[in-house]
Parts: C-alpha cells; structure tokens; sequence
C-alpha cells in the first residue's frame, strides 16, 4: 500500500516536470533576477555589475523621459479601457438583439483582434500616413498628421487599441448577455419595464462581474502596449506616444541599462497591480450595495 | 410590437454602420494591393485602374516570404502541439494529485496571470542568453510554451475536475498502467477543451511580435512577424508590395478563424472566467 502511494506521487511528479522546469526558468528566476537586477547597475553584455541601493528607482521618478511614459500608458490606457469596453458592450448588445447574419457581425468585429499587432500596427500608420490625408484632401480640409502632433498622437493610437480589442471584449460581454434567462427579462417587461430600463436595472447589473472583469483584463492589457508605438511612431514626436514598455524595451536592448530597465518594469508592475486592486475593490463595494 | 421591429431596424442600420467602419483599414489593404505604387502615391482612397497583379507575384515568388511563411507553420505546430501536450498533463495532474507541491504551483500559475511578461522581459532575455538558448529555436519554442501555458493548464484542470475518474480507474484496474492510461483515455476524453486551447494557442504564436523578436530576433529563418517588420523596413513607402504581403499572410489567419470559429469563441469566453 505505502509502496503504492510513492509510485503515484511519482507518476504525477513527473506529469508536472516540464511545467515546473518552465516556471522555473521562465517565470520565477527571470522575475527574481527582475527584481534583484533593479537595484544593481547591470549593463548589457557585461557579467559583473554592482548593488546601487535605490539609485535606479531616484532616477527614474527624476527622469522626464521616464515619467512622461507613465503619463502617457495611463492616458492611452484610460481612452481604450473606458471607450473601449463601451463601444464592446453596445457591440454585444446590438448583436444580442434579434438581427440578421449574427455570426457574420461578429466575425467582422473580431477579425482585428486575430491580426498579428505588429501587421495592425503597420496598416494604421498607412492610414494615417496616406489614407487620412488623401481623404481631407479630397474634402479640401487641408493637411492633417494625427500621427507628427503631440496632441493627437495619443488619440490616434488609443483608436488602433480599440479597433484591434473590441470583438474581443465583445465576445465576453454577449456570452454574458446570452447567460441572462429570458424569464427575468420576460418578467420585467410583464410588469412595464421598457427596453431601456431593462437594460439599466436588469441586464447591466447582471453582467456587471463580467464589465469588471473585462475592465481589468483590458487595463493589464492596454498598459502593456508595445506594438503601436514600435511601428507607428517609434515612440515620437519627441517621446509624446512613448508607453511604459517601449520605453523599458529601448532602455534595455537600445541604451543597454538593464538595470535602469528592470526598475522601470518593477515600476510598471507595480501600477497594474495597484490599478487592478482599486478596481476590484471599488466594484467589489459597489456589488455589495446592490445587494 | 411595431415598436420592437423599429427598433432592431435601427439596431441592423447601426450595426452596419459600425461593420463598415471597422473593415475599412482592411478593405483599404485589399484595394490598395492592386495598385501600382505611383497609383497609391496619387490617391490612397481610389479604386485601382486596372487589376494590377504584380503585387501578387512580387510576394508569392519572393524566397524570404515563402520560407518565412512555412518557418511560422513549423513553429505553430511545434509550439502548440507541445504546449497542449503539458497543459493536457499539467492540468490532469494537478486536478488529481493531492498534495502540497500541487497547491504551490496553482499559486504559481496563478501569480503569472498577475505578472504580465513584459515586467519581466529584460531578465528573461538575461536568463535566455545565460543558458546559450537566444536567437535559437529551441529558446523560441520553450519560452512561448512557458509563457502560452498558464491559462491552458487551468482551462484543463477545471476540465479535468469535472471528469468521472471511473473510467481510470477501470482502466487501471484492468491493468493498464498509469502513463498508457493517461495517454490512450485521459487525453482523448479531454479532447474538446484541448480543442479550444489547440486554436487560440495557435492564433497568438502565428501573429506574436514582440516575444520573437526579443528571444529569436537575429535567428534564421525568421518567423513571419519579423519578417515583416524586415520586409516593412527595407520596403519603406512601397506601400503597394507591404499591403500584399500583410493581405496574403492574413489570409492563413482568416480562414482559420472562419473554420475554427467556435472554438475561439468558446476560448475567449471561457478565457475570461478563468483569467
């Protein structure tokens, strides 16, 4: 019997060993090594590098280049989650409603989300570098370079980020629609409830863990953007679309400073955290006075 | 009722609405492919003049493109197979072994749904030059099984839970052994969620950017999303030859979707649970 028992932790231990030998290299040690290389002054190729206590995070809330990348993920962040999971959720409810070649709609709203980002990207900067032009010129509306100003360069990637997301997160929120039984809503429209006010005090408070949900997905996803500004801007006109990852992608592989650039992650991690935590706690308060 | 029909009358003409207006990035690509680049220079909006195939031609005989092209299919095959193939037994595992090595890695897995890849890529590419695996195929592959596999393996496990262990059991008990078992029952039974996993596994590592080319980016061949950016870089303003070859690798991918459709839906919204 006892023997019995060792050949079953056996047998599933090494049901788990690659998985374990994965985590191990590829998630734990890099993280710990993310951590512990923040506070040294690791730089590229070299093997030996020194512990500077908190030297690179004093920089980085010094840098202007740095900080201005917080700013703007969070800018670019806040526009593709709020517009974003609202232009999801009428999609979902559109495609609830009784209308012809359902599927068809859907798979228009979700062939972005299956487009390579780096192939998005590139086909956005042509729109905005020759389509969008062309077409103001075509109105006799002058010249326009959404992607050159510093004011709309945000903007504009925020309307790729939708573009690509959208079917995405509409796909979750009609599953979640779908989940709603015709009786509640039958029942309301039985007691007069108009189709309005059955989406106000039906539909969206059932779904609302599903609107949570989907908000935290999106924010841990929109503050990872890296793509766009790759190949849409390079992070320009002068670091005003620059984003938190291309920024620490250029600090570590462009200028070398592993280091510099570790800290900058931990800094990024650290915002998604907080973010996704406020998040859940502000709706979490919120179920609990529906109730 | 009138009311009613009016109403989804207006909800078609909106739906509409926003379908044309989210397909005309790509309807741009598609017109545009058939242009010359002194046409796309004049106007970008125009219908092309006359049904340009060079385009076409350029891409589809161009070596880069081609071997590009097969090297991503190589690589999503591996790539996924593999990756189901530990998520499948890492998920079985997991929701049958009760012991403490198996709560500690649920919280593992767990905390990597937390901890994004990009917060940690610059030690990971430390970590994979260390041990001799960048611009290397096998790092390639490892590291997008390490980082596909999390949702995949709670997919499987919660799978798994809802499974009868009678049939194992009966198996064992007949005398098959453990690992056979697991091979010729667990894994057929689990077929539909290795289905789901299989396509939306396969979907991200066909169009994935920023993991290639940070892990495998001086390899040779390259996979089609560097090769893209290569071809975008030593092409620039020949819109006409890029937007080809973008329509013609997307192609794959559409069709895909088209076959695999509910699967990825499926995916997507159970993805969401779970995540």
């Amino acid at each position: 019997m006892k023997n019995k028992k060792i050949r079953d932790h056996v047998f599933y231990g090494v049901l788990l060993l690659p998985a374990i030998l994965l985590f191990l290299f590829f998630f734990i040690i890099p993280v710990v090594q993310s951590m512990w290389l923040s506070f040294t002054d690791s730089y590229g190729m070299k093997t030996s590098y020194q512990f500077v206590g908190l030297e690179n995070y004093k920089e980085a809330f010094g840098d202007r280049s740095f900080t201005k990348t917080i700013s703007n993920t969070i800018q670019y962040a806040a526009i593709t989650v709020v517009l974003g999971n609202l232009l999801s959720l009428v999609l979902a409810l559109l495609l609830d409603a009784k209308i012809r070649c359902r599927n068809l709609f859907r798979t228009f709203f979700f062939i972005p989300n299956i487009m390579s980002l780096l192939v998005v990207g590139y086909i956005w900067s042509f729109v905005y570098k020759q389509v969008l032009p062309d077409i103001f010129a075509t109105l006799n509306l002058g010249k326009i370079a959404v992607l050159g100003n510093k004011d709309t360069v945000v903007w504009a990637l925020a309307v790729v980020g939708i573009w690509n997301c959208a079917g995405y997160y509409m796909v979750i929120y009609i599953a979640a629609l779908q989940g709603i039984s015709e009786d509640i809503v039958e029942a309301a429209r039985i007691d007069g409830a108009s189709m309005r006010q059955v989406l106000r005090y039906v539909k969206l408070p059932l779904i609302s863990p599903t609107i949570l949900t989907c908000v935290i997905l999106s924010v841990s996803s929109h503050m990872k953007v890296f793509e766009l500004p790759y190949t849409m801007t390079s992070g320009g006109p002068v670091g005003a679309s620059s984003t938190m990852v291309y920024k620490i992608y250029m600090t570590a592989f462009n200028a070398n400073r592993n280091g510099y650039a570790a800290a900058q992650s931990i800094v990024l991690f650290v915002m998604i955290g907080l973010i996704s935590l406020v998040l859940n706690d502000i709706m979490g308060r919120r179920e609990k006075k529906l109730r | 009722m009138m009311k009613r029909k009016a109403g989804n009358a207006l909800a078609s003409i909106a739906v509409w609405l926003m379908a044309v207006i989210f397909m005309a990035p790509l309807l741009l690509v598609v017109i545009n492919s058939f242009k010359t680049k002194g046409e796309i220079m004049t106007s970008a909006i125009a219908m092309p003049e006359t049904l340009y195939m060079e385009n076409f031609r350029t891409i589809l005989t161009d070596d880069h493109f081609g071997i590009s092209f097969l090297f991503s299919i190589g690589i999503v095959t591996v790539t996924t197979s593999l990756t189901v193939l530990v998520a499948a037994v890492t998920g079985y595992a997991l929701a049958r072994w009760e012991s403490f090595l198996c709560r500690i890695l649920v919280v593992i897995i767990m905390s990597t749904l937390f901890v994004p890849f990009q917060v940690y890529m610059v030690a990971l590419i430390v970590v994979v030059r260390d041990i001799g695996l960048i611009n290397h195929i096998a790092g390639l592959v490892m590291v997008y099984i390490a980082l596909g596999m999390p949702v995949p393996i709670f997919l499987c496990r919660s799978y798994c839970v809802g499974m009868s262990r009678e049939i194992e059991e009966a198996a064992v008990i007949d005398g098959c052994s453990k690992g056979k078992m697991v091979w010729i029952i667990v894994l057929p039974l689990m077929k539909p969620i290795l289905a789901t996993v299989a396509v939306l596994n396969a979907l991200w590592v066909w169009g994935e950017f920023l993991v290639a080319f940070l892990v495998y980016g001086n390899g040779k061949p390259m996979t089609l999303p560097l090769s893209q950016r290569y071809f975008y870089g030593t092409y620039s303003n020949q819109w006409n030859l890029i937007l080809t070859n973008f329509l013609i690798s997307s192609i794959p991918v559409v069709l895909f979707y088209i076959l695999m459709q509910k699967h990825i839906i499926k995916g997507v919204a159970a993805g969401a649970v779970k995540g």
